[in-house]
């Protein structure tokens, strides 16, 4: 018979074996888990979105302040010392030391690139690598997407990281870090005795492995359970993960400065931060400010609070000098360094409209939480010239609109810029505060589009057998739409007879379209518009012929683009590729084209809107852009004036610019008077060559009158120089006089330069 | 009974394999090494320079785009189809009417058996080259594409 003692104790031993198992079946699951953490991805790091990356080569159409702006864009610090990311500015010369940078097709290591620039453009070129015939600057970061933590980090491997970091690391935090297994008894033991003698938690006396702990796997609860947890874990982590190892997470993990809403981590996006240099360049004092930092991010701010950050900086020099990391000398001259401040920070929150659009392009193929964790590195076609160059001018417009009309208080605007042959959106204002990160207009103000749908109504009419000389009726009309009659009217109210269409469409005449497209058909005209890129419904009635169709500024971009980009139509995109964190491709979204128009009716139409420039609604403008260049476009006013559109492009760039109010009052101006003038601003920018003409086959050119479109001569007057498809010339000749002084018209004039 | 007392020698014998195996992954893996300026070559002023000047702008444009397209041919025929696009597609960028952009990347569609797209790509640069050779080029590539879609 077992005796009470001898129960009591088999009791107490199947307790201790019970306690045994939970606790070691608890170890087994914490080392699983704290393996498959530190395996896998450790921390949530916010996608960042680029720029475009500037390409520099001799020839290049690009003034040096241009190439400056981008530069300290990008954080570059203007300084002769020959450090990467610096550039300086000798006489007519501009030398860059440029940073290494991953792109999507490879690394492009540091290179001194050294270029010369006249007025207009780059004459010299040249870096230290001799096949460099042309160079990528490191593309811009104009956005992050974040989770709600707002975490952010730069990852760095601890060769990149200057052993002064190391050092100053291990002097302040932890000088047993290389001889401890994951705890230091004597530092517990020195902080229970503190803990007492306060009664309460006063000191951790933590080792670098139990703060990496806490921050990766715990929370900021202090308390001792929470301290034996934390220290058995340290345990398994030292255990499982070599010391390196430990301390490279370390220092990606730790948290060293507030950037407003951003929580910049790791040492190797504080240093860009502080710096805007590489963690590799930075010095001693360099080093000990960032670890200085972490005692107390916000405290020790050096931006905020210098003197404060410098004791402190100092202090930890102090502590690496004691114990014998560094000679007092080097500690002397740390300890007088200034504290070395990048003095240009550039913002995040610039381009808010474009980094909308990037987002709705992302979330097709991502979700919110890959966006937001994974790292993602995603390569946009904004180029940061022209989204500047398109805000200034929209927000000046809109102002000095303001300041002239009082109707126009509170005028608002949009505009939109594509590279029409790659579908590359370049740049996207949606406010005319372009900073303001609300309503985005050029992608959600959905408005009539008035007169810009005229060019659709004009290429269904050429596709139906019309020609740009056929005579239309700009005669009174009326139309039944549910049971009410509808009259259109022409903005100067009069009308104008039986006129050439290409007139018609130059003019912007209303009742001369509204017939022509009853006549073609209204089914075809809303058929040529999902052609041309228009994706929502076009609703069944005569009003659409002048634009009672609601689309945004974007819309308008890709509609124009196909007539812009000969008849090819191709998706918008602002993505071009995505690499992970580590630049591996995973995704690319190349050019696509899909055919939408034939060469010739988009030759014709294309001719037409040159027309619209030289002698229609868009003259005023003309004169601004070379005379042997291709410059077309179309003007737009909604009903009542509420609204001021152009579309226009060059052979190389499409604008579209909106006007108008968001309570959709009426406007003191008109497409022409409101919009052009933007547009043409805008338009400025670009440095495109005036290029062959390609005239396609079974086109030619004719001279015709341009009252009644029948054949003239060159010398007659009143002769113009009109595209006609094969087939379909005029037969009838028209009177010719000849006066003494003919003019030529304005495509024989452009034509003959390249004759 | 007897399982309870295997689990615990299961997990001792666990903790000391572990415990000998982070031993052994601790030592040594001190990094203190010399500070090294990767940057130094970059410092040196004594380098030689491509020097363009006495060219003409354009000619310099045109020197470029030759570059890029013998770099597109070369890429393409290392059937690097993934490299030769996006090289094609900058060419583009560069020069939006060429017609030899437009050519290769018609080829390597052909090549990779989307003949629409490839179609697509030779009627464009039909659309924007006046130049006989290439054209002809191009129009081999589009009817060799039109039947690749039969």
């Amino acid at each position: 018979m077992p005796t009470r003692t001898g129960r009591l104790t088999s009791l107490l031993l199947k307790l201790a074996l019970t306690a045994l198992v939970l606790a070691g079946a608890g170890i087994v699951w914490l080392d699983a888990w704290i393996v498959d953490t530190f395996n896998g991805r450790k921390w949530e790091l916010p996608a960042t979105v680029y720029a475009r990356p500037l390409e520099l080569y001799a020839g290049r159409a690009i003034s040096r302040d241009a190439v400056v702006r981008e530069l300290r864009a990008a954080g570059y610090q203007q300084d002769a010392s020959g450090k990467p990311g610096t550039y300086y500015q000798p006489e007519d010369r501009l030398v860059v030391f440029t940073r290494p940078f991953a792109f999507r097709d490879g690394e492009q290591g540091t290179r001194r690139l050294n270029l010369r620039f006249d007025q207009r453009r780059i004459v010299d070129f040249a870096t230290d690598n001799q096949d460099d015939y042309s160079l990528r600057l490191e593309p811009i970061a104009i956005g992050k997407i974040y989770s709600p933590k707002r975490e952010e980090r730069l990852l760095v491997t601890l060769e990149e990281t200057p052993a002064a970091l190391v050092n100053a690391l291990l002097a302040t935090e932890d000088r047993h870090f290389f001889e401890h297994h994951g705890i230091a008894l004597k530092s517990i033991a020195r902080a229970m005795i503190a803990n007492l003698r306060e009664g309460r938690i006063v000191e951790g006396g933590s080792t670098l492995t139990q703060q990496l702990v806490k921050n990766l796997f715990l929370n900021d609860q202090r308390s001792y359970s929470r301290k034996l947890l934390e220290a058995v874990m340290a345990v398994i982590l030292e255990l499982r993960v070599d010391k390196h190892t430990i301390l490279e997470a370390y220092i990606n993990e730790v948290y060293v400065a507030q950037d407003g809403r951003r929580a910049i981590h790791g040492f190797g996006l504080a240093s860009r931060y502080l710096f805007n240099r590489d963690l590799a360049s930075l010095s001693l004092a360099d080093c000990a400010l960032l670890v200085g930092m972490m005692k107390g991010p916000s405290y020790y701010n050096p931006l905020k609070h210098p003197d404060r950050a410098t004791r402190r900086r100092n202090l930890v020099i102090d502590l690496m000098a004691q114990q014998g990391m560094i000679t007092s000398e080097q500690a002397q001259t740390a300890r007088r360094a200034g504290l070395n401040l990048a003095r240009n920070r550039h913002d995040n929150a610039t381009y808010p409209a474009y980094l909308d659009l990037v987002r709705r392009q992302l979330r097709r193929d991502y979700s919110d939480k890959q966006l937001a964790s994974e790292g993602l590195r995603i390569f946009t076609n904004m180029d940061p010239q022209w989204q500047w160059h398109s805000q200034a001018m929209l927000a000046q417009h809109t102002k000095r609109l303001a300041d002239s009309y009082p109707a126009a208080e509170g005028l608002q605007g949009a505009a939109v810029v594509i590279d029409h042959a790659t579908g590359d959106v370049l740049a996207i204002v949606g406010d005319s505060n372009p900073r303001v990160a609300g309503f985005n207009r050029a992608l959600d103000a959905a408005r009539p589009i008035g007169s810009l749908v005229k060019p659709a109504v004009y290429l269904t009419a050429l596709e139906n057998g019309y020609t740009l000389g056929s005579l239309v009726d700009d005669s009174p009309i009326t139309v039944m739409i549910d049971q009410q009659q509808w009259q259109p009217q022409n903005f100067d109210r009069q009308y104008h007879g039986r006129i050439p269409a290409f007139q018609a469409l130059a003019n912007s005449y209303n009742v001369a379209t509204v017939n022509l497209g009853l006549t073609v058909g209204l089914d075809k005209v809303r058929d040529t518009l999902q052609r041309l890129g228009v994706e929502k419904s076009v609703p069944h009635l005569p009003s659409v012929l002048l634009g009672a169709v609601d689309l945004s500024p974007l819309e308008v971009a890709q509609m124009y683009s196909t007539i812009a980009a000969k008849g090819f139509y191709t998706p918008l995109k602002s993505i071009r590729g995505i690499t992970d964190h580590q630049g591996r491709a995973l995704k690319r979204y190349p050019l696509k084209l899909e055919s939408r128009l034939s060469i010739q009716h988009q030759h014709l139409l294309d001719f037409a809107l040159q027309n619209v420039m030289h002698q229609g609604t868009g003259r005023s403008v003309r004169h601004r852009f070379p005379q042997n260049s291709l410059v077309a476009g179309k003007t737009g006013t909604s009903s009542d004036q509420r609204d001021s559109w152009f579309a226009g492009y060059n052979n190389r760039q499409l604008a579209v610019v909106w006007l108008g109010q968001d309570d959709n009052r009426p406007l003191p101006v008109t497409g022409g008077t409101g919009a052009l003038p933007v547009w043409a601003d805008i338009m400025q920018q670009s440095r495109a060559k005036p290029g062959r003409r390609v005239i396609p086959d079974d086109v030619h050119y004719l001279w015709v009158d341009a009252d009644s479109g029948k054949l003239s001569g060159e010398r007659c007057d009143n002769a113009v120089y009109l595209p006609y498809i094969n087939g379909t010339e005029p037969q009838d000749l028209a009177q010719c006089t000849i006066s003494d002084n003919p003019i030529k018209h304005w495509f024989k004039k452009w034509f003959s330069v390249f004759d | 009974m007897v399982f309870c007392i295997r689990l615990t020698t299961f997990i001792s014998l666990f903790s000391i394999i572990a415990l000998l195996a982070g031993c052994t992954s601790t030592s040594g893996s001190q990094s203190q090494e010399e500070e090294v300026d990767i940057y130094a070559s970059l410092k040196d002023d004594q380098v030689q320079y491509r020097d363009g000047r006495g060219q003409s702008a354009d000619v310099s444009d045109q020197q470029l785009v030759k570059q890029q397209v013998t770099e597109i041919r070369t890429l393409y025929f290392r059937r690097d189809y993934t490299a030769a696009q996006e090289k094609a597609e900058r060419l583009l960028r560069l020069e939006p009417n060429s017609g030899e952009g437009y050519y290769w990347l018609a080829r390597i569609h052909m090549d990779q058996a989307d003949y629409s797209q490839a179609y697509n790509m030779a009627t464009k640069g039909l659309a924007v080259t006046d130049n006989p050779n290439l054209i002809r080029e191009l129009e081999r590539v589009q009817s060799q594409a039109q039947m690749g879609n039969y």
